[in-house]
C-alpha cells in the first residue's frame, strides 16, 4: 500500500487521543463520601461487565475513527504503486511498444491499433489539468511529445500517428526514458502506461535493468501494463536470401534460397513467397511454400535474373500471415563482371606448380578448361609471400593466404611483409574477404601475434597443430555447417561426401575466447572498430562454422568490420611429401566437394562485401565514401523521407558518414551531392533510382520467439504487481475505475462517517441508564 | 451553645397532634393511654369472680345482692407510656450537608419526639447506638429530662458502622413494660436481621415505629461524571460513572425499601421514610395526623 500524502499518516497517532482522554478523565473525578455502598456495589456488580465492554467498544470505535480519518487524509492507494486518486491531475507517460510484433493481427485490428485505441481512451479519462508524454519504444526509446505536456489534443494526435518500426522489443530503454520524464513531472500523481504485447523477449533482453527501473518507477508512479493483443500470432518470417550458385554474374539467372522460418506456435501453409529484383514487379518470381511446422526453417528455391553488373536489390516477400513486419526481406547484391582474387601461396613452386600449395585451390577457383580461364569471371592471381605488396591488394576483391608464413625466420624465409599485413587488415575492414588456409608454413605464434592480436583478423587463436595417422584421420562433420551460405552442404544429400573428407593435420584453435565473447553477447560492429579504424584488434565474436567429427573446428569465421575472414584449419592442398605417397594434411582437395566448397566460400565472402549495404533495422549506418572529393550525403528512407547526413566526418584516417536512424525495414538510398558552397547548383536527387542502395531488414530477434508473458509471469519477474489491463473497449473504463478504486479516501471517509454514526448511536446506547 | 434540636415550627405542629400510643401500653401513671392493666378506674370493663386476696373494696355488692356471688368490677385503667427512642449514630448517618444531614435530621426528630412525649406527660428514654449502645438515658417523664436528652443528642458523634439487630433484641429483652419504640436510622444493615429484631420487639408487645432516614441522594442517586465513592463505614472506594449505574442503583434501593416496608407491615410496625430533603415538620405532622386519624 502506498499513500499520496504519507505525512498525514502521522495523524494516526491521534488514535491515541481517546485512550489518553480515557485515562485523563479517569484521573479527573470527584470524591463523594458515601453511605449506601451496599447498593452501589450491587449495581456495579450488575453492570460492570457490560460497562467495561461498552467502554472498550466505544474506545475502539473512537480510536478507529481517528485512525481511519488520518488514513483517509493520507490518501491510500490500493495498488502497490503510487498513483493518482479521483479528480487529481496526473502526469502520465504512455510508453508505446512499436516493435514490429505490435503489427500482429489481433482479430480485426493490429496490436498497435488496439494500443492506440486504449491509449486514446485512457487519455480521455485523465482528470483535468493532467499532462501526457508519449514515448515510443522498441529497442530504443524516443519521446514523441507533445511539446506542451498539457496539450492532450496534440497527445492524441501523436498517439494516432505512432508508427511501427522494424526493431525488436526491449522495454528497458523505454522504461529509463519514462522514469526520466516522470522524474521531471511536477504533479504529485504520476502514472505510467505501458502499451505492449508483453512479448517475452522485450522483458528478457535487459531483464535486470528493466526490473530495477520499473521498481524505481513504482515508488513514484502507478504502473499499468496494457496488454495489446491476446491471440497467438501465426507467423512465418523471411530470415534470409542465400545465393545458391556461387557468385552471380550479369545476365545470368541465379538461384537463391529464400529462408522461411515459422516462429509461431501453429503450422502455416498456403503461403506464397516472391522474389523481386530492384523492386521491379515484372521480375517477380512467385513460389508456393509448403506447410511449415512451428520452429521449422525452410529454404524455398527461387531464381532471379540480374541483368547488369552493379548493386541489385533483391526483395523476398511473403503473402501473408498475421505479422507483416517480417514478411519482407531486402538484400543488396553486387553483380560483378569479374572477380579478382589474390592468392598468396607460401608453398608456391614455380618449377612444379602441381606441388604448390595453391594448386588445387586455383583449380577449384577456376574450374574451367585452360582455354576458358581468361574469360572466366573469377581471375585469381598467385604470388609468393615476398611479392605480396599492398599495391597488389588495391584491385582485389578477395585475398586467400595459403600456407603463408606471417613472419620470416630461419625456417620460413619467404614470409608476408609487414606493410602487406597492415594493408590486408585495412582491406578486410573495408569489406573484403580473406580466407586463410593452414599449412606447414603457418606459424602459430606469428599468426596469433600479427594476424590475431595486432590486426584482429584471426578468428580464433591457434594453439598448435593436431596430427593424426592416416588410418585415424579427422573426419569432417557436414551436419555442423553453421552458415546459411553453406546450408546446402548440410541438407543436400549430394554433398554427403563431406563426411568422408579426411584431415591428418589440423590447426587446433582456442575456442575459449569465442565462448567468452558469445557469452558477453554481440556488440555493435561499428563500435568494435578502434578509433583509427583499422589498427586495433577486434573483439568480434568468431564462430566455428564447420567441425570435424571429434568436435575440433574445421572452419572458423569472423566478421571484421565490413569484411569477413574464414580460417580453414587444414591445408588447401593434400600436402604431399616426397618421401610419402600419402597426403600429410588432408584429402579434401582430392574430393569433388572441394570445388563447391571453395565456390560457396568465395561467393559468401564476395556476397559479404555488400555488408555495408545490408543492415538490420536499428543498426548504425557507417558509410565510408571512396570518392576523394568531399560530398554531402542525404539518406532517403523507404517512405521517401529525406534525412540530411551532411559532410562525412573524419574518424581516424578515414571519412565516414553516419546515420543511426534506421528504424524501418526497406530499401534506403544514400544520395551524394556536391555541397552547395562548391557548386552553384546542387545535383538533383532522384530518390528511386539514384544513390547507393541500402537494404535494411527487420530485426529478426523480434520474431524469433513471439511468446508473451502472462500477467502472473510479469508480476513474478518484476517482484511486484502493477495494474494489468487488456486493451480493448474496456481499457479506458478499467483504468478509470482502477483510478477510482485505487484511492481509498472516499471509502475511508464513508467508513469514518459510518463509524461516527455508529459511535454516536453506541454512545447513546451505552449512555443510556440500564 | 446548644444546637437547636427543637425547631419551633416542628414542635408546634407536632404538639397539636400529640403522640398517642396506638396499642396498649403499660404505664406507671394514669395518663392518656389505654393500659392493659384492669384496675379501678372510671370506665367499667367487666365483672370477675372474687378470689381470695382481692381487695374486698372492689366487690360489687349489687351483684352479690342479685346473685349471692362475690364478683369484682373491673375498670379500664388509663395510663402513661414509656417511649424508647433508638437513634442510629453510625458513620453512615453523617451523609448530607446542613439540614439534609441524616444525623442532624435524626437528632431533631428524636428531640421533637422526646419533647412531645414528655409534654404529654409520658416518659421517654433515649438510646443512641451504632454497632453497640453508645448513650442511654433511662425513661423519664420529667420536663427536665428533655433538656438532658438534648444535651445528649448534642454530644453524639458518629464513630462506627451500624449494627441494629442485636440492639433491638437487647432492648426487647431489657424492657419488660410494653411501650413505644422509635427506631430512627438509615437502616443500612441487613434487612432480615433488622426485621427479626423488630419482630422481637413486637413480640414483647411494643409498638414499633421505624423512622427510616435517608438522604435524597441515596434515594435518587443524582450524580454525574466520574465520581469516586468513598465508603463512610468501611475502607472501600469505588470509581464509577454513576449516571450509567443509576437504574441499577435505584432498583437496588427500591428493593431494599420495599423489603423494609413490607417487613414492617408484616410485623405491624409503623414505617415512615424520612427523606431529609423534605422538611421534618411536614413528614412528621403528616405521620402524626395519619396516626391520629387511624386511631380516631
Amino acid at each position: 500500500m502506498s499513500f499520496l500524502t504519507p505525512f498525514m499518516l502521522w495523524g494516526t497517532l491521534a488514535a491515541g487521543i481517546p485512550i489518553a482522554l480515557h485515562f485523563f478523565f479517569r484521573s479527573r473525578y470527584r470524591t463523594v463520601p458515601w453511605a449506601a455502598m451496599k447498593f452501589l456495589l450491587t449495581s456495579i456488580e450488575q453492570t460492570s461487565r457490560r460497562l467495561r465492554f461498552q467502554e472498550l467498544l466505544l474506545l475502539i470505535v473512537r480510536c478507529l475513527v481517528l485512525a481511519l480519518l488520518a488514513l483517509a487524509f493520507a490518501r491510500p492507494l490500493t495498488t502497490l504503486a503510487r498513483g493518482s486518486g479521483r479528480g487529481d491531475a496526473v502526469d502520465a507517460v504512455f510508453l508505446m511498444d512499436v516493435s514490429y510484433s505490435m503489427g500482429g493481427r489481433d482479430g480485426a485490428k493490429t496490436r498497435l491499433e488496439r494500443a492506440q485505441q486504449a491509449a486514446l481512451k485512457i487519455l480521455e479519462e485523465l482528470p483535468p489539468h493532467s499532462t501526457v508524454q508519449v514515448v515510443h519504444c522498441a529497442d530504443r526509446a524516443e519521446l514523441l511529445g507533445p511539446q506542451s505536456p498539457g496539450n492532450l489534443d496534440q497527445a492524441a494526435q501523436i498517439i494516432n500517428n505512432v508508427k511501427l518500426t522494424s526493431l525488436a522489443t526491449d522495454l528497458a530503454p523505454g522504461a529509463v526514458e519514462a522514469a526520466s520524464i516522470l522524474e521531471r513531472g511536477q504533479a504529485a500523481n504520476k502514472e505510467l502506461y505501458v502499451f505492449s504485447d508483453m512479448q517475452k523477449s522485450g522483458w528478457e533482453r535487459q531483464a535486470g535493468p528493466l526490473k530495477r527501473t520499473l521498481e524505481s518507477i513504482k515508488d513514484k508512479a502507478a504502473i499499468t501494463l496494457v496488454r495489446c493483443g491476446t491471440r497467438p500470432v501465426k507467423n512465418v518470417a523471411v530470415v534470409g536470401i542465400a545465393p545458391q550458385s556461387g557468385v552471380p554474374r550479369p545476365g545470368e539467372r541465379v538461384g537463391f534460397a529464400v529462408l522461411l522460418r515459422n516462429t509461431g506456435t501453429e503450422a502455416v501453409e498456403r503461403l506464397n513467397i516472391s522474389l523481386t529484383v530492384n523492386l521491379d514487379d515484372k521480375s517477380t518470381e512467385v513460389q508456393a511454400a509448403p506447410l511449415i511446422a512451428p520452429g521449422e526453417t525452410r529454404a524455398i528455391p527461387l531464381t532471379a535474373k540480374l541483368e547488369k553488373p552493379g548493386l541489385h536489390v533483391l526483395t523476398a516477400k511473403l503473402q501473408t500471415d498475421d505479422l507483416d513486419g517480417d514478411n519482407r526481406f531486402d538484400q543488396i547484391l553486387l553483380v560483378r563482371e569479374q572477380v579478382n582474387v589474390l592468392v598468396v601461396d607460401g608453398g608456391l613452386s614455380e618449377r612444379d606448380p602441381k606441388k604448390s600449395s595453391s594448386y588445387y585451390l586455383m583449380n577449384a577457383l577456376v574450374p574451367v578448361k585452360d582455354s576458358d580461364k581468361a574469360k572466366y569471371y573469377l581471375q585469381p592471381r598467385v604470388v609468393p609471400p615476398r611479392l605480396a605488396s599492398p599495391a597488389l591488394l588495391a584491385r582485389q576483391d578477395l585475398c586467400i593466404l595459403v600456407n603463408a608464413a606471417a613472419q620470416p625466420d630461419l625456417k620460413h624465409r619467404d614470409a608476408l611483409a609487414r606493410d602487406f599485413l597492415d594493408e590486408l587488415g585495412r582491406f578486410v575492414r573495408e569489406g573484403h574477404g580473406l580466407i586463410i588456409f593452414a599449412g606447414d608454413q603457418v606459424q602459430a605464434d606469428a599468426y596469433n601475434r600479427l594476424l590475431g592480436q595486432k590486426l584482429g583478423l584471426l578468428p580464433l587463436k591457434i594453439k598448435g597443430v593436431v596430427e593424426r595417422a592416416i588410418k585415424e584421420p579427422l573426419l569432417v562433420n557436414r551436419d555442423s555447417f553453421d552458415l546459411p551460405a553453406f546450408l546446402k552442404f548440410k541438407t543436400d544429400e549430394f554433398y554427403k561426401e563431406f563426411n568422408r573428407v579426411e584431415a591428418y593435420q589440423a590447426l587446433e584453435l582456442d575456442e575459449s575466447q569465442a565462448a567468452a565473447a558469445s557469452r558477453a553477447g554481440p556488440s555493435d560492429p561499428v563500435q568494435r572498430a578502434g578509433p583509427d579504424g583499422n589498427q586495433e584488434a577486434s573483439a568480434a565474436p568468431a564462430r566455428v562454422v564447420l567441425r570435424f567429427q571429434n568436435g575440433l573446428p574445421a572452419l572458423a569465421a569472423k566478421q571484421v568490420d565490413a569484411g569477413e575472414v574464414l580460417l580453414v584449419t587444414t591445408a588447401a592442398d593434400p600436402g604431399w611429401k616426397e618421401d610419402s605417397p600419402n597426403p600429410t594434411w588432408t584429402d579434401w582437395p582430392l574430393r569433388f566437394v572441394y570445388v563447391p566448397f571453395i565456390d560457396v566460400a568465395v561467393a559468401h565472402l564476395l556476397h559479404g562485401q555488400t555488408q555495408n549495404h545490408n543492415l538490420t533495422a536499428g543498426e548504425t549506418l557507417r558509410w565510408y565514401p571512396s570518392e576523394k572529393m568531399t560530398r554531402s550525403f542525404t539518406l532517403v528512407s523507404p517512405g521517401g523521407v529525406r534525412q540530411r547526413l551532411g559532410l562525412p566526418e573524419k574518424v581516424g584516417n578515414r571519412l565516414v558518414v553516419t546515420a543511426s536512424d534506421l528504424p524501418a525495414a526497406g530499401v534506403y538510398r544514400l544520395v551524394e551531392s556536391l555541397p552547395a558552397d562548391t557548386t552553384p547548383a546542387p545535383i538533383p536527387v532522384d530518390d528511386k533510382t539514384s544513390g547507393i542502395p541500402l537494404a535494411v531488414t527487420p530485426d529478426l530477434r523480434e520474431s524469433d520467439s513471439l511468446e508473451t508473458f502472462s500477467d502472473e509471469q510479469l508480476d513474478q519477474r518484476l517482484g511486484f504487481s502493477p495494474a494489468h489491463v487488456t486493451a480493448g473497449a474496456e481499457a479506458g473504463a478499467l483504468t478509470l475505475s482502477d483510478r477510482l478504486n485505487r484511492e481509498w479516501t472516499t471509502w475511508l471517509l464513508m467508513a469514518v462517517f459510518g463509524l461516527v454514526v455508529a459511535e454516536a448511536l453506541l454512545a447513546w446506547w451505552c449512555g443510556r441508564a440500564w | 451553645m446548644m444546637a437547636n434540636y427543637l425547631p419551633p415550627d416542628v414542635v408546634a405542629r407536632a404538639q397539636v397532634l400529640g403522640l398517642k400510643a396506638r396499642t396498649v401500653v403499660e404505664g406507671l401513671r394514669v395518663g392518656d393511654h389505654k393500659s392493659p392493666y384492669r384496675g379501678f378506674s372510671v370506665e367499667f370493663v367487666q365483672h370477675r369472680e372474687y378470689v381470695p386476696g382481692d381487695d374486698i373494696r372492689h366487690i360489687d355488692w349489687k351483684s352479690y345482692g342479685r346473685s349471692e356471688r362475690y364478683t369484682i368490677k373491673q375498670y379500664e385503667q388509663e395510663t402513661n407510656f414509656a417511649g424508647h427512642i433508638l437513634l442510629d449514630a453510625s458513620r453512615s448517618m453523617l451523609y448530607g450537608d446542613g439540614a439534609t444531614n441524616k444525623l442532624e435530621y435524626a437528632k431533631v426528630l428524636a428531640a421533637v419526639l422526646a419533647y412531645l412525649i414528655v409534654h404529654q406527660r409520658d416518659s421517654v428514654s433515649l438510646n443512641v447506638f451504632d454497632a453497640g449502645w453508645r448513650d442511654r438515658l433511662p425513661a423519664s417523664g420529667q420536663v427536665g429530662h428533655v433538656q438532658t436528652i438534648l444535651h445528649t443528642l448534642e454530644s453524639v458523634e458518629p464513630r462506627e458502622k451500624t449494627s441494629i439487630a442485636p440492639l433491638l433484641h437487647d432492648l426487647a429483652s431489657q424492657v419488660r413494660r410494653r411501650g413505644l419504640v422509635f427506631l430512627i436510622s438509615d437502616c443500612f444493615d441487613d434487612v432480615e436481621s433488622i426485621l427479626v429484631g423488630l419482630q422481637h420487639l413486637r413480640f414483647q408487645g411494643h409498638e414499633v415505629i421505624v423512622f427510616h432516614v435517608l438522604h435524597p441522594d441515596e434515594v435518587d442517586f443524582p450524580f454525574n461524571g466520574m465520581v469516586k465513592f468513598d465508603a463512610m463505614e468501611e475502607r472501600l472506594e469505588l470509581l464509577t460513572r454513576p449516571q450509567l449505574i443509576r437504574p441499577a442503583y435505584l432498583r437496588a434501593v427500591q428493593k431494599y425499601l420495599d423489603e423494609i416496608r413490607k417487613g414492617c407491615e408484616r410485623n405491624h410496625c409503623d414505617y415512615l421514610l424520612m427523606n431529609t430533603g423534605k422538611p421534618l415538620a411536614e413528614s412528621l405532622t403528616a405521620y402524626l395526623a395519619r396516626r391520629l386519624k387511624v386511631r380516631l
